[in-house]
Order: C-alpha cells, then sequence, then structure tokens
C-alpha cells in the first residue's frame, strides 16, 4: 500500500447527469508505466484530467502519496501533463517554453538554463533550443512537449493520448523514445490510449476502461490471455465470441452447446452450473483449419462450416468460417498453412479448449 | 465547338466588356461621394487663400499657423488626454469582459452580448444626454474625466467584441497546460492568454482610441467649460466661417484616425496569419 504513488478510491464523475467515471478503484506503483485503455468516450481522458486536476471527482477519493489531493488545484500537485495536441505556447520559443515551469516556481536563473539543458538532452532536441515551436514538425513539437513536463520532476507523468496526431512511423518511434525516456527518468507515467497495441507494447500495466468502469487492471498478457470480461476480450486484440448454454456433464467434464455445434470442457478449469448461459472467447490464432473429413479423436471441439473469406495480413492469413446463418467465426493461421484453401469449400474449425476463456452471461 | 456557338462568342464577350465598364462607372461614383468632399477638405488645406472658394496656389503655411493658435494646442492636449485614457479603460475593461464572454457560460450570456451591441447602434446624441443627465444626477463634474468615461461607454463594446473574437481562436488547452506547469489563474493570464491574444487586444485598442478621437456629440455635451477637444474646437470656430487653418487641422485629424485605423487592420491580418 505504501508503495503506491497514486490511489483511486471509488473514483466517480457525473457531468449534469452523465456518469462518465464510475466508482474506480485503482493503485498505481512508483515508477510504473500504466496505461488507461479504452475506447473514446469511456472516461480514461476523465479519470486523467481528475489526477491532473482539471476535473474534480464527484465521489471518491483520489491520493498522491497517501495524501488526498481532491481539493489540491491544478498548479499545486505534484504532476505534469503531455497535452494530446501538445499545448506548446505558441509565443515562446523552445527554450522558454521548457522553463516555464521553472520559472513559476522561482528557481535560480542558472539552474534553469541547466535543467533546460538536461530535459533537452534527454528528448534528443539540444539543437532547437532557441526554435519557434511553431516551425517544428509534430514529432519535434511531441519531444518538446514531454520535456516541458519532465524538467519539473514530477512525482507523475501524465500522458493524453501524446502520439494521437503523429503518423504511423513516427508513433512507432515515439513509443520506443518514450519507453526509454520512462526509463532513464524513473517516473510514474500514466498514458492514455485507445490503440491496443500501443498500449500492449509499451505498459507494465493496462487499465481496460469500458464505459466508465474499470474493467480490468493487469499486465498485458494477463489481459491478453485472461482477459476479465468479453468486452476486454474483443478489446485487446481479435476473438471470436460465442453464445452457449450449460447442458449436464459427466464426472470429469461440462457439456455446453451453442447454436450451432456443442463442445465438451474439463470441470477442473471452470466453475459453471447446468442451465447457466455463457459467453464463449477464442483467439483466432488458436483455432485450426482441419479438413472436412479428419474426425478429432480427442475432446477437442470440431465445428463445420463454409470458408467464406481469406485475406492475408503481414505472414498470416485470416480465414472467416461460417458456422451458422448468424455466426462467423476467424481463423489465423500462418500463410504455408492455409495455402490451398478455396473460399467455399467445407471446412472444420478446432481448438484447444485450455487456450479458450469462458464469462458468465 | 459548333459554328453557331463559335458566332455567338463575340456578342457575349462585348456584352460582358459593356457591363465591366459599367460596373466601373458606378463604383466610381460610390468612390467619388465617399471621398471627393475629403479631398476638396485637403487639397483647400494647401490653398493659398483665405477663402475656401477658388485656388489661388499652394502653400503649406496653414499648417505653419498651427501653433500659433494656443487654444487650438490647449484643445488638441485635451483631445489627446481625454482619448488615451479612455482608451486605457476601455482596453481594459474590454479584454476582461472579452475574456470572460468567451470563457464562462452563465445563463442570459446571449442577451448580455446584445446589450453589449446597444451602445453602437443607439443614436448618440441620446447616449450623450442620457451621460449629461446622469453626471448631473450624481453630481460629477463635467470636464476631461467625464469625457472619459462617456467615450468609454461606447468605445468598449468594440474592445469587447474584437478580444472575445480573438479568444474563440485561442486553444484552452494552453491555459491548462500553464496551470499544470505550476502558474497561478493570475500567472496564467499574465503569461499566456494575454500575450498570446495581444494582437487582438491593440487591435480593440486602436479601435477604441480612432472612435474616441474624432468623436464630437459625447464630448459637446459633457465637456463643461473651457475644454472642448479638437472636434468641439473646430465647431467653434466655424461659426466664424470655414476658414483653411480648419482645413488643416482636420486633414491631421484624418491622418492620425486613418493612421491607427489601417494600424489596426495590419495588426489584426498580422494576428490572424501568426495564430497556430
Amino acid at each position: 500500500m505504501h508503495d503506491s504513488i497514486i490511489e483511486l478510491q471509488n473514483v466517480t464523475k457525473t457531468f449534469e447527469s452523465n456518469t462518465v467515471v464510475k466508482d474506480v478503484n485503482m493503485s498505481i506503483r512508483a515508477g510504473e508505466f500504466v496505461t488507461l485503455l479504452g475506447p473514446s468516450g469511456s472516461g480514461k481522458t476523465t479519470i486523467l484530467r481528475m489526477i491532473a486536476g482539471f476535473e474534480k471527482p464527484t465521489a471518491g477519493r483520489i491520493a498522491i502519496s497517501g495524501a488526498e489531493i481532491n481539493d489540491v488545484p491544478a498548479h499545486r500537485r505534484p504532476v505534469n501533463t503531455v497535452f494530446q495536441q501538445y499545448a506548446l505556447f505558441p509565443h515562446l520559443n523552445v527554450f522558454d517554453n521548457i522553463a516555464f515551469g521553472l520559472r513559476v516556481k522561482k528557481y535560480p536563473r542558472n539552474d534553469i538554463e541547466k535543467r533546460v539543458k538536461a530535459a533537452l538532452a534527454m528528448v534528443r532536441m539540444e539543437p532547437y533550443i532557441k526554435a519557434k515551436v511553431r516551425k517544428l514538425s509534430g514529432g519535434q513539437q511531441q519531444r518538446v512537449a514531454i520535456a516541458r513536463a519532465i524538467v519539473n520532476e514530477p512525482k507523475v507523468l501524465l500522458l493524453d493520448e501524446p502520439l494521437g496526431a503523429l503518423d504511423m512511423k513516427l508513433r512507432r518511434e515515439m513509443q520506443l523514445e518514450l519507453k526509454r525516456i520512462h526509463r532513464d527518468v524513473g517516473i510514474t507515467f500514466i498514458y492514455v490510449t485507445h490503440d491496443q497495441e500501443e498500449a500492449m507494447a509499451m505498459s507494465d500495466r493496462v487499465a481496460v476502461i469500458h464505459s466508465g468502469h474499470l474493467a480490468q487492471f493487469a499486465p498485458p498478457e494477463e489481459i491478453y490471455s485472461q482477459p476479465s470480461t468479453p468486452f476486454v476480450a474483443g478489446f485487446i486484440g481479435e476473438t471470436n465470441l460465442i453464445e452457449a448454454i450449460v447442458n449436464d456433464g459427466d464426472t470429469s467434464h461440462w457439456r455446453l452447446s451453442t447454436e450451432s455445434f456443442s463442445l465438451t470442457v474439463s470441470k477442473r478449469n471452470h466453475d459453471i452450473r447446468p442451465g447457466e448461459r455463457v459467453t464463449l472467447s477464442i483467439r483466432p490464432e488458436s483455432m485450426r483449419v482441419v479438413a472436412h473429413a479428419q474426425t478429432q479423436e480427442s475432446r477437442q471441439p470440431v465445428v463445420t462450416g463454409t470458408l467464406t473469406e481469406r485475406v492475408f495480413v503481414g505472414a498470416m492469413v485470416k480465414t472467416f468460417v461460417r458456422i451458422g446463418p448468424e455466426t462467423v467465426l476467424q481463423c489465423l493461421e500462418t500463410a504455408v498453412a492455409a495455402q490451398g484453401r478455396r473460399i467455399g469449400e467445407e471446412v472444420a474449425l478446432t481448438w484447444n479448449c485450455d487456450h479458450m476463456v469462458m464469462f458468465p452471461t | 465547338m459548333s459554328t453557331a456557338e463559335l458566332q455567338r462568342r463575340p456578342v457575349r464577350s462585348d456584352r460582358r466588356r459593356l457591363t465591366s465598364a459599367s460596373r466601373v462607372v458606378m463604383l466610381a461614383s460610390v468612390y467619388a461621394f465617399l471621398y471627393i468632399p475629403i479631398i476638396i477638405l485637403i487639397v483647400f488645406s494647401f490653398n493659398n487663400s483665405r477663402l475656401n472658394a477658388t485656388w489661388m496656389g499652394f502653400t503649406t503655411s496653414w499648417y505653419g499657423t498651427l501653433p500659433d493658435h494656443p487654444s487650438m494646442l490647449n484643445a488638441a492636449e485635451i483631445s489627446i488626454a481625454v482619448t488615451l485614457g479612455q482608451t486605457v479603460i476601455s482596453t481594459v475593461l474590454g479584454t476582461m469582459g472579452g475574456i470572460a464572454l468567451h470563457r464562462y457560460k452563465f445563463p442570459g450570456k446571449r442577451v448580455f452580448v446584445y446589450f453589449l451591441y446597444i451602445p453602437i447602434v443607439i443614436p448618440e446624441v441620446v447616449l450623450a444626454v442620457a451621460l449629461l443627465l446622469f453626471f448631473n444626477q450624481v453630481s460629477f463634474p463635467l470636464g476631461v474625466v467625464a469625457m472619459m468615461v462617456g467615450h468609454t461607454t461606447f468605445t468598449i463594446p468594440f474592445v469587447v467584441l474584437v478580444v472575445r473574437a480573438a479568444m474563440s481562436g485561442f486553444d484552452n488547452s494552453l491555459e491548462e497546460a500553464a496551470r499544470d506547469l505550476g502558474a497561478t489563474e493570475w500567472q496564467t493570464l499574465w503569461k499566456v492568454t494575454i500575450p498570446i491574444i495581444l494582437p487582438g487586444i491593440i487591435v480593440g485598442a486602436l479601435l477604441s482610441f480612432s472612435q474616441s478621437f474624432d468623436d464630437f456629440t459625447t464630448s459637446f455635451f459633457v465637456d463643461g467649460m473651457g475644454n472642448d477637444p479638437l472636434p468641439v474646437y473646430i465647431y467653434g470656430l466655424m461659426r466664424h466661417g470655414v476658414s483653411p487653418v480648419v482645413n488643416a487641422l482636420a486633414a491631421i485629424i484624418l491622418a492620425v484616425t486613418l493612421a491607427f485605423a489601417l494600424l489596426g487592420e495590419r495588426m489584426q491580418r498580422v494576428g490572424k496569419l501568426t495564430r497556430r
């Protein structure tokens, strides 16, 4: 508990009658790189703005290093923000932008110069010290915005979709840069994005926000392999979601049936009751297409259907198989494995039930 | 293209030439209507004659004799004092109003904005009489300060509207960034908001200046005794006939007002170009 730098307890935010953040509890450790991930309008930016001090929680408590900061105004919080559109001061040059925070805090002149230069070195922008911010490219402005924030040595750096305005190549570059800066300065980063790949690539832990709720807060691998809700499963990576009902079982297995097939799962892994409705989540890459005739000897499920579409994604092939009037499953195979398959062909799909996640509906 | 079309073409271009000729005539008459009196005034301010009737040759002597009229210099001083004073008041208040109108939402805001336009559109003589009554009611002495206050009433709207327009292009996240970096609201206003909208504020101040400098009606009502600013002073001179000295003076006022208005217009353009 005492090593947590930011603590959110039952934080709720309501704008007029619209509740955008609902009862969020989070504890972020010092030095962690945490990403708030969610679709636009999920409330992730509002959480960030409450930590920064631009919005006040309607209910709940926010604490930094154990001290409640609900009533501390933004300019007295030990956090700094990198804004989505950088928000660099257009009337100041690069040096003056970065020095802004130190000047309002009345640092001595020499000290300011030393710190600004160190911050510029950190983001590798030393040659631009006197440049007008308007003349800089998007990526350079981004670096200045980061320097302007970290020069104040905040306890926590808040980043609000900082790479949103950059093109793909620059994004990738800046992701690595941000990781490096995070390692170098060692402060806590709270990063907001709607890009799940970015979140997975950069974070120590990812907080998935779904319509104001904290859906899951865990390391990327766990979020991927053990999503807590169908939403998380669908939002992080791609998945096949199938509605099923629990029928009965023998001593060791449950029998489940769906609209178009039935399957058995081990009782050991799943705590379910007969008659219960569940949602199955199967990742496309854990599915395999097998020849129609081939029958499965094991308890692995087999579903037959018609191959409706094949799409190349890099070295992989995404195969779509229609297994019922409303249900199309997707399967990700290597291009080699997918060779020779034709659209319209009857195929069978199979998967290992250990890689399947089940949610109560 | 068919032959029929080819034959029709010269007719069409003839008609176009006619149209453009008539346009030139129309435009010329509009501009003549607007500017001929002013041109005559300027021309006759260089006329080597006591009368404004016929051209008797070029001279700049009327401008030279301006300093010989101590009461005229006094009027000029009053004009400048009133104009500068009211420019400061209206710019400060108008800037505050413009920022507030942009930033805050409050019930009746729309009505509030309409009320800002009213001093611009109501007849100035009504405003002047109202001011005179008001000053009498509160026993406020007429004179330079009364004129400053009076002019401010109709120049503030210009500043508010221009500053509000400047604020509409202002990125609010800049203020959040300043607060985030540790600036108080006051520091944010002085170090971020005002420097960024400064071109707008200057335009507002210049508009305010030029509106005040050539004001006659309000000044005439509230200037009290012996505090005539230039426009009222000129009106006084006219009772003895329009002398070329008046022409020269009017030409100078025109030049000053125009200079400020043009400067304001230029600033506005620069402001637009430099904004993001």
